[in-house]
This record gives C-alpha cells, structure tokens and sequence, in this order.
C-alpha cells in the first residue's frame, strides 16, 4: 500500500491569517493611532490654555499692582512729600486771574449727579478733566 | 513546562477576571477612594469690588500679595539655617531669633515665616533662592490713598469682610461669589486639562463709586490736621455737602487711622465723629429755631425783643447771653447769638411748634445716609420737657445731634427749604457693567417754606458780616451765610467751662449756595469759641474748595444774574 504524501505547502498556505483580519487589524491601528495624537494634541492645547490661564491671572495681578502703584503716587501726601523735597510751594491763582470760558449749555450748579465737570481754560484754553 | 504555562495561564486569567470584576462591579467604597485620588475641586478666587471717589480715584482695591513659607525639613544643617533665617530677616525685618525658632522644627513642613507680603518683596526674597523657602498666593485690601477718608471707607479684614465703613455697609455687594472648578488630576497632582468638568466663574464684587471728591477730602483732611495741631484739640471733624443734591463731598475726623493697619487702629479713630457722635450743639441750633418761628409767622425779622442786658430771669434760673446786648431785632438775634433772644422767640412759637418744626428739621431722627453707626441723637417729646427746655432748647441745649443733622437742616435752608436726604454712594456697578445701585437725590420734607428760607439766608449772611460772630468765616469773593455754636461740656455731672465744642455750619455762596460746610473742633485751646476756632477752619476749607469744584464766585454769580434781568441788581 502507497503511502499518500502530505502537501506541506499547500497546507501552510491555507493556515495564513485572512485578509479581512489584517484590515480590520490597520483600521483599528489607525484609530488608536489617532486616538493617541489626538490625545496627545489634546494634552498640549491644554498645557497651552493652563499656560494662559496662569499668564492672565499674572498679568492682572500687574494691573492691579501698577494701578495701586499709580494711585499712591498721585496721592496728595506723596505729591506734598514730593513738593517738600524739591522745596515747591504750589498755591491757588487768584480768582481774578482765572479765566473761565463757559458754554452756553454749561450749568455752573450741580444737577443732581456728582460726576466730575470739565475744567475750561486754566491753561491756554485747554481742557482738563 | 506545560505545568508552568498552565500556572501562568492561571495567574493572568485570575488577573483578567479580577480586572473585569473591578471594571464592571466596583464597590461603592473603591469607587470613592478612586475619586478621591483624581477629582480636582478647587476655588477659584474672587477679587472683593474696588472703591471709587467722584473723579474716579481708586479709594480701596484687592492687591496681591504673597505669604512667605519655610519647610525646616528642607534647611538640613545648622549654617544653612541661621543663614536663611538671617536672610529673610534681613528683607522682611522681622526678628532672626523668632525665625530660627520656626526652622527648628525638623518635623514641620509648612511653618509660615510671614503672611501677606508685597510681591515685590517676595520677587527679591526669591532672587535669594533660599532652601526651603515657597510662597504662597494670597490678597489683601489696600487702601491707597492711605488715611485719607478712613473713617468713610472703613476697613476689610484678611477673611475679605467689612468691619466698617462703607466696606461694612456695603459689604454684600462689595464681596464677590467665588468660582468653582472641578476636573481631574493625574498622578502628580497636576491637572488634566481635557477632562476639566464642571467650571462656575467666579463674579468679582461690584464696584463702589462715591460722591466724595478726594480734592476736597484733601483739603478737609489738612485743615483738621492743622487745627488740632493749633488748638491742641482733643477731636476735631467736618463734613461737606452739596446744598441741592444731599450729596456728601467730604467727611473726615480726628483722630483717623490708617485703614491698611487697622489692626492697631484706635476704636475711637475708627468712629465716624460726623454721624456716630451726638453733642450739645450749642447757637448753631438757633438757626431752627429762628426760621421755625419765622415760618410759623410768631415773629417777623425786625421784630425787636429786649436782651435784658444778658442776663434773664426765666423760672428761677438765670440764662446768661454770651455778648450781652439790650434790645435785638430777629435778625441781630441771629447775628449776635442772642441766647436770651432765641428763648424769647421760641416762646412765641410754643412748645409743640417747636418739637414739630425741630422734628421736621430732621432731629432727633436718623437720615439714613449709607453708613453704619448713625446716631438718632435726642429730641425728647414735649411731655418729658422740664418747664425750663422751651427757654434752653432753642439755643442748642438739652438735646444732642450729630454733625450731619445739623449739617442738612442748614442745606435745608439754603437749598429754598427743601431737605435732603444726605447721601455717599453714587452708584453701585457690577462686574458686567450693570448699575446694581443708583444714588440719586431724594428730598425728604420741607420744614419751612421757600420765603422764609430765602429770609434766613439773608438772616445768616449776617452773621459773617462786621459786628456778627462769624466774620472769620469769610472767604473772598464769595458771600458767605452760617451760624457760630460753642457748647459747654457736660463733665462729671455738670456744665463745666473749661471744656467746650467749638463748632461753625455755614454755605456759600449764599447768592445761589452750592456747599455747606460744618466744623467742629471738641475741647479747643487757648480759644474756644465756635467764631475763633470753627469759622477761620471753615474759611481755609471752602476757600479751597470753591476752586477744587469750580463754584463760580458771588461777583460772577452777580454780574450773571444783572446780565438774565437786564440790567443792574
């Protein structure tokens, strides 16, 4: 009796993973793939929003540190220290020497609010507030 | 080897089955441990609103500030030590031994070195790169302008709550509602930015604006420096108003305190003398008085009285006037501070009048202005009056007011007899921009018509004329209209002499007033009198102020008025 050869070839070639499989297997790659830029993008934009968060809380607090600053400078016992230093003396001009230039529509009263009004020609016709 | 693959099998089975377990039937128990690890809740802060004076000055604000932190574990030998506790001692000026103390405590990681120090500070501590030294964020108010309207402002505390002032008032909408953030947090306590969840923004306190002018404050607040200094007083404050409006422009006392260290402030400067104190007023009540009985038609300005040379028997008690005089009209009674005159006027007027028009006035009632502390002061009701009260009540005794009383009844008679309610805050703004409060001007009565109101500023411009007590309260170019008062001190159970309150209320200009002003100097000497002390303090401030709020002089007013009518007045 003829014993019957077995094709080894031929067998490991049907044992192959199916092609199906493999393009599930990329597809499910590419997701996790993007997926992990994604994140990773995610991650970094975040980093960057944390980033800002902390600059404009830092930059608010310079404003607020710069507005302070500003306030007690012009404060009237560091503009006075200041004039004693540099020994100025600073006095009212005399009401005859004050030209005002009213507007027609100007009331000189208060009316009711206690915003502040226009000061007219103290200096060459400039307005100050 | 079978056996083993079989065991390794086992294990990661074993491994993948408690996995899934874990995975789809957690116990509530790990499920909070879990959360516990990787839940982030934190506040977010809040800034407390700002403080603003009429020009837009920034009055009070939240300043960041930093505290400095030491972890002694960190300073490892004993040269490092007394070299970090030299160092920050040296920049904080505080005490090295104290110092050294707290970094002496191996176990401690967190010992606080000092709280709420400036940034920049804490920039050139950090510049020292100390081991173990951290700081931490923090913010504390900050009052820029330094003493300057304390009592006004009052104070708010390291918790962020008012404790006086407008800060206490106000300290609802001044507090802001802080914010809240929940997300996750990875292994090293660093926050997952992506898986941020819940995030309530914080809403910043809404902003203050006031009626207060700084310029003005200024100017009260050096002219009271000066008068204490002067007249080695034992207290001394002043108010200004607005005559048509009510609005407050200036307030201030002394002693004051400076609000950024309130912490060794003296309770007594943190009282708002011009509406937490009460006192005699002396003749600046005769001002009500007279206009009462002028209103009521019991007498007329010419309508002469007999002084009895200063001195009246009335009930079997003597009243003495202080520039005895013989015969006065209403008018010299007014200019000459009759007391024995202002007696003999009321008695025409009665008992009943009187308490209704004083009541009218806005004695012996609180004026609701927006501060905390207001004094009602004491009007008592005509059936508790003595026999004697019809005669001294007029000239400003046996009943107690504060400032600010008798303040707006004066602007009442300026202001055509109309009375105002006095207020301070201007309008209240949220951090969107909305106006959650608005102050406007609100008139709250009309004790006596706009005749006799007009008559008693021509009445009261008489007092500052040559031959009436306030003639140092004259300020040039403008006409100016007041009343003198010097009270003598109840001490001890007893007028006595020595001590006295000084005091002066007065408007200008009195053609068309625009400001009232009233000053008291408590226990002034040498001088005493409300003529010598208050009047000349009155002068120094409004003839400051009539330049700071460009209140155009009696001459303008004048020429103006002659220019509308056509010709001359």
């Amino acid at each position: 009796m003829m014993k019957i050869r077995k094709n080894r070839k031929k067998f490991s070639r049907e044992a192959a993973i199916p092609a199906p499989f493999f393009i599930v297997l990329g597809g499910a790659i590419v997701v996790a793939f993007a997926y992990l830029w994604l994140d990773l993008r995610c991650e970094a934009v975040g980093h960057r929003l944390s980033q800002l968060d902390v600059q404009k809380a830092e930059l608010q607090r310079q404003i607020k540190q710069e507005r302070s600053r500003w306030e007690s400078a012009k404060s009237f016992t560091q503009i006075e220290k200041l004039l004693q230093r540099h020994h100025l003396t600073m006095t009212w001009p005399d009401e005859r020497n004050i030209i005002r230039i009213r507007l027609a529509t100007d009331e000189p009263s208060s009316a009711g609010t206690a915003a502040p009004r226009k000061q007219y020609a103290r200096a060459a016709g400039v307005a100050h507030d | 080897m079978v056996w083993v693959l079989i065991a390794v099998l086992g294990i990661w089975t074993g491994l993948c089955g408690r996995l899934v377990y874990l995975h789809l039937c957690p116990s509530p128990k790990l499920i909070a441990a879990s959360q516990g690890e990787h839940i982030l809740k934190s506040d977010l802060p809040v800034a407390r609103g700002r403080i603003f004076d009429a020009r837009g000055n920034m009055l009070a604000l939240d300043l960041p500030m930093k505290n400095v932190i030491a972890d002694p574990k960190l300073t490892t030998n004993d040269h490092q030590k007394y070299n970090v506790a030299m160092k920050l001692a040296q920049t904080l000026n505080l005490d090295p031994a104290a110092i050294l103390l707290r970094l002496e405590k191996p176990r401690s990681r967190y010992q606080v070195i000092q709280k709420y120090v400036t940034v920049e500070t804490s920039t050139n501590l950090a510049a020292l790169k100390l081991p173990g030294v951290f700081f931490e964020d923090a913010s504390a108010r900050h009052y820029p302008h330094g003493n300057a309207a304390c009592q006004v402002l009052g104070f708010a505390n390291l918790e962020g709550v008012g404790g006086a002032g407008i800060e206490q008032r106000l300290n609802e909408l001044l507090t802001g509602r802080r914010g809240l953030r929940i997300g996750e947090q990875d292994g090293r306590r660093r926050e997952i930015y992506a898986r941020r969840g819940t995030e309530i923004e914080p809403q910043d306190g809404a902003d203050v604006h006031l009626t207060l002018d700084l310029n003005v404050q200024f100017l009260v607040e050096r002219a009271l420096d000066e008068a204490m200094l002067v007249h080695q007083a034992k207290r001394a404050w002043c108010l200004v108003e607005r005559v048509r409006t009510g609005e407050i422009i200036a307030m201030a006392a002394r002693p004051n305190f400076d609000p950024n260290d309130y912490r060794n402030a003296d309770t007594n400067a943190i009282k708002n003398l011009a509406i937490s104190h009460t006192y005699e007023p002396g003749s600046t009540f005769k001002l009500a008085t007279i206009a009462a009985a002028l209103d009521a038609g019991t007498v007329t300005a010419d309508q002469v009285f007999d002084c009895e040379n200063g001195k009246w028997l009335y009930r079997g008690k003597i009243l003495h006037d202080f520039h005895p005089a013989g015969r006065l009209s209403v008018a010299d009674i007014i200019k000459k501070s009759s007391n024995i005159g202002a007696a003999k006027v009321a008695l025409t007027l009665g008992e009943e009048r009187l308490e209704l028009y004083l009541r009218a006035f806005g004695f012996g009632n609180r004026l609701g202005v927006d501060l905390p502390g207001e004094e009602f002061g004491i009007l008592r009701p005509v059936k508790d009056w003595t026999p004697l009260s019809i005669s001294r009540i007029p000239m400003g005794h046996e009943v107690a007011v504060t400032s600010l009383q008798l303040l707006n009844a004066l602007c009442g008679v300026a202001n055509d007899g109309r009375l105002m309610r006095p207020y301070l805050v201007a309008r209240v703004v949220d951090a969107k921009g909305r106006v959650l409060r608005h102050g406007a001007p609100a008139q709250v009565g009309q004790p006596i018509r706009e005749d006799t109101a007009r008559l008693m500023r021509t009445l009261l411009i008489r007092a500052t004329e040559p031959g009436g007590t306030a003639t140092k309260a004259c300020v040039a170019g403008y006409t100016v209209g007041g009343k003198t008062g010097t009270s003598v001190k109840f001490v001890n159970g007893q007028y006595d002499g020595r001590y006295n309150v000084a005091s002066f209320c007065g408007f200008l200009p009195a053609e068309k007033p625009e400001i009232g002003i009233m000053v008291v100097v408590d226990e002034p000497q040498p001088l005493h009198t409300g003529g010598l002390v208050a009047a000349p303090i009155f002068s120094q401030i409004a003839s400051n102020a009539v330049r700071c709020l460009q209140i155009p002089s009696s001459a303008t007013l004048l020429a103006g008025a002659a220019e509308a009518t056509g010709g001359p007045l």
